[in-house]
């Protein structure tokens, strides 16, 4: 069975992806004030980047999973015209990280043997994930409120986008070797038993880590991301509820420790709790997003006709609400409905995998991914305390978007390599 | 493993599915309430740029709010008189009041159009409305609480249509967005609708429900005597009166307001029927009104003897809104059915009328009998009573005057009532805050109110 000669599905939905993309920067294009014709290279240089990816994917002869890359591409050209409309600059950095991070992914892909082979890396990995968020805590600097940022010349990097990548590797490879182990009871209290110690140790690692971030970066996302990844991986790798019973606990556990004595954890629960109460200050960024879903009706405003420049951070935190005030109801639930089927391809990806530490590898990136998603829309939406995250593949973010790309590269290696071909 | 990466996915099913069931209910049923929430600049600054945004006008027509030109600035005439009832309308400070309510209406873009997701306006105008405010009667209203605080309500009982609505410290619409450091920063809070959003206790005013719980209930209160020796101990308090009325029956305690005889009465029916009569009155629910009212309550539960005393004399945790009272004035008026209040009379587009407001029934607050012999025990009151400063020439009023106890100083001076006590056109409720005596503080400005307002209803 060689379906990977051609791959003319991804090819057709991938013109079918550039086209709408297209559509959409035209809308925007007229609308905005003055019009520049050279704005066009940036929806064409993505678009090109994105059919040559299609093209060496072809010629690499794998059996990749044709459905990721256009909806890969759907996300990434929207987000180029969604961005033109707010602020030109982040467009064209976008358009440049997303040509790299595309680069990259397809390094990935053509380069590496398979996923299984990094297995015995993964104490590199954890190593390098650590020296990167310490490099913030040391040279950091602030933004908006979080200190989880480094700056390099004119490029301002984001440690933790790739840490997280690191991460879920790392776990992925401790966990892979140790599943029966954690699946031993061990002490008992109460109700629950627990592991032995020595198998719960990372446990605690990551639970530190996780609140040495919010202290220290005062990043909070992240915090919660890291916390949750470690759940989704050993979820998968040892099923056991009464692990996620305590993961529940020690959350819960966690955010009322950072409630006590943390002031940036307590006001942003505050302003989550009533943003009303301070529609002027603290709540001002959490009111307008929400104006501006809701602003946005059934059917939306239409591109280039919403107002999203009132909502603060709008390019690199919510450009959500702008794209919902823009394309209303529907473009919204287009947009997370086209999320939850990446979700989808990456679960299918580590579900096929031969070995465990690669099921691992493909469950972390894909839980990563929807997980990220989750906590920034639900933030949007008041579901959740809003936090400094980026929606993957559609904020403007070139650490975010350069990693979330190179696990895109490592699902659809990892698609390759299953019992399919 | 297999099995939970199925369980992990089908939990990130759920998750998604959340996020698009509250972008659904953001975008469709919250829409209308967070369009006109004053936080929302956005829309308003967008709609106004597409449409002529509608005038509003007074009852008798005059201007009180105009917009020129599409996408011109707002124009308020007589402003300073009008805060209370139209709110401001600001690019920066986003709106309130009438501004905000009728948002859509004036935008020229109704609610179900734009809840489709239209968002240019159906209409290159929007709509006009047209008041039951009388401008006159608004603005004698506001210069007679000016330099107090407090407000003022005055309605027609027959329809429930307000004819004023006053809230002293108020601001200019016209200036708001120069003045709002100062406004803003203000401890009297001039942005405070105190008609509609200020909750004070009663007083004294609340002895009409608790006589109307008692007739109701049992109809020889009115023949009975009373005694009243001046104070009334009770566990954990004292009611007092300001002297010993001695014997009296149930009109004379009106008229003189004595405490110990409600209080009495109170504690005789219970605090369940004060609360299931104040509640007919409209304590306890949310009132349909065009600008946003506060609660008033008087809470259930099994209180205590001295709680329950204190309750029947609109002491304790009862509270109020001005607007409230001059309902339960206006619902004895007419005979016992409260008619649901509104400020506009009309929207006309250009010089059709797109919509009228029908007077229509909000509550029965009592039988038409009580409500007959509630009005016979308030004209004593004016007669021979507390509130003889609203004494109008050749006509009978029926009033109750309250002189309310609070934390924050001098009792709050409180007036309610109507006239023409045989065939009312005209309801009244005042409140001044840490004003005093209501029979001498708030009760000539009723009267004041009566004088304007009879000429405005014939």
């Amino acid at each position: 069975m060689r379906k990977s000669e051609g791959r003319t599905t991804e090819g057709e939905l991938l013109f079918s992806a550039i086209v709408l993309g297209l559509l959409a920067f035209a809308l925007v294009w007229a609308a905005v004030q003055p019009r520049e014709p050279l704005a066009w290279l940036y929806p064409l240089a993505v678009s090109l980047a994105l059919w040559l990816a299609h093209i060496v994917l072809g010629r690499l002869e794998l059996c990749a999973d044709e459905l990721i890359l256009p909806l890969i591409a759907v996300p990434l050209l929207l987000s180029i015209a969604v961005l033109y409309h707010l602020d030109r600059r982040s467009a064209f950095w976008q358009v440049i990280w997303a040509i790299l991070g595309l680069g990259s992914a397809l390094a990935v892909v053509a380069f590496l043997p398979s996923v299984a082979s990094l297995r015995r890396w993964w104490p590199l990995f954890l190593v390098l994930g650590l020296a990167l968020l310490a490099t913030t805590l040391f040279f950091g600097v602030e933004v908006y409120g979080a200190r989880s940022w480094l700056v390099v010349g004119p490029v301002r990097f984001q440690p933790s986008e790739p840490a997280k990548v690191l991460f879920s590797l790392a776990l992925a490879g401790y966990l892979a070797g140790r599943k029966e182990l954690l699946m031993v009871r061990g002490w008992r209290v109460g109700i629950l038993t627990l592991p032995h110690p020595a198998y719960f140790g990372p446990l605690v690692l990551v639970l530190l880590l996780a609140l040495a971030l919010m202290v220290g970066q005062r990043d909070l996302g992240t915090a919660l991301l890291i916390f949750g990844l470690f759940a989704c991986e050993l979820y998968v790798a040892a099923p056991r509820l009464d692990y996620l019973f305590l993961g529940l606990v020690a959350l819960a556990g966690g955010g009322f420790v950072g409630y006590r004595f943390f002031d940036h954890v307590r006001a942003r629960i505050d302003v989550w709790l009533n943003p009303w109460a301070q529609a002027g200050g603290s709540g001002y960024q959490l009111v307008q997003s929400i104006l501006a879903v809701s602003a946005g009706g059934i059917l939306g405003a239409g591109f280039g006709q919403g107002q999203a420049q009132l909502i603060p951070a709008v390019t690199t935190d919510l450009t959500f609400a702008a794209w919902a005030e823009e394309t209303g109801l529907a473009g919204s639930l287009a947009l997370v409905a086209l999320y939850l089927i990446l979700t989808e391809r990456g679960f299918r990806a580590a579900l096929a995998a031969n070995d465990d530490f690669s099921a691992l590898v493909g469950v972390g990136l894909t839980s990563l991914f929807a997980l990220q998603s989750l906590v920034i829309l639900g933030g949007a939406l008041r579901l959740i305390p809003l936090t400094g995250l980026t929606l993957p593949l559609f904020n403007y973010g070139g650490s975010s978007l350069v990693s979330t790309l190179i696990s895109f590269g490592f699902l659809l290696l990892l698609s390759a390599e299953g019992p399919a071909a | 493993m297999k099995k939970n990466t199925h369980y992990l996915f089908r939990a990130f099913v759920v998750g998604f599915s959340i996020v698009m069931l509250m972008l659904t209910n953001l975008t469709v049923f919250q829409r209308e309430k967070l369009m006109s929430t004053p936080a929302n600049s956005r829309r308003l600054a967008g709609w106004d740029n597409q449409s002529l945004r509608g005038g509003i006008y007074a009852r008798g027509g005059e201007v009180v709010a105009e917009t020129k030109v599409i996408g011109g600035p707002r124009r308020y005439s007589m402003g300073w008189a009008w805060g209370p009832i139209v709110g401001y309308l600001d690019r920066r400070l986003g709106a309130t009041g009438l501004e905000a309510s009728y948002a859509a209406e004036l935008s020229g873009r109704p609610l179900l159009w734009s809840a489709l997701g239209f968002n240019l306006p159906l209409t290159a105008r929007g709509e006009d409305l047209v008041l039951t405010v009388d401008a006159g009667l608004q603005e004698k209203a506001m210069r007679l609480l000016a330099g107090k605080k407090g407000a003022a309500v005055v309605l027609d009982p027959r329809t429930g249509a307000v004819l004023a609505l006053a809230s002293q410290p108020s601001f200019d619409p016209a200036t708001v967005s120069r003045d709002w450091e100062e406004i803003s920063r203000d401890e009297a809070a001039p942005l405070l609708n105190r008609a509609t959003q200020g909750l004070y206790p009663p007083g004294s005013t609340f002895k009409l429900v608790t006589a109307a719980a008692a007739l109701s209930r049992n109809p020889d209160v009115l023949t009975r005597r009373y005694f009243c020796p001046g104070e009334l101990k009770l566990t954990g308090y004292t009611v007092h009166c300001l002297r010993a009325h001695g014997t009296l029956d149930l009109a004379r305690a009106l008229a003189v307001s004595c405490n110990v005889t409600f209080a009495r009465l109170g504690l005789e029916i219970g605090n369940g029927a004060l609360a299931a009569q104040a509640e007919q009155a409209g304590f306890n629910a949310g009132l349909p009104f065009d600008l946003p009212v506060a609660v008033s309550s008087f809470p259930r539960g099994r209180p205590g003897k001295g709680e329950t005393a204190q309750r029947a004399i609109g002491q304790g945790e009862v509270l109020a809104t001005p607007l409230e009272l001059a309902l339960l004035a206006a619902g004895i008026a007419n005979g016992g059915v409260i008619m649901r209040p509104y400020l506009v009379q009309e929207r006309r587009l250009g010089a059709w009328t797109v919509g009228k407001t029908v007077p229509e029934r909000l509550e029965v607050a009592m039988s038409p009998g009580v409500a007959k012999t509630l009005t016979e025990l308030m004209v004593e009151v004016t007669e021979h009573g507390t509130g003889q400063a609203a004494q109008l020439p050749g006509m009978k009023v029926a009033g109750k005057t309250g002189t309310a106890e609070n934390p924050h100083g001098k009792p709050h001076a409180w007036y309610v009532g109507f006239a023409p006590a045989g065939a009312p056109r005209v309801a009244v409720a005042v409140v001044v805050e840490n004003g005093g005596s209501g029979g001498t503080v708030a009760a000539p400005i009723a009267r004041e109110l009566f004088e304007t307002a009879l000429e405005v209803v014939r």
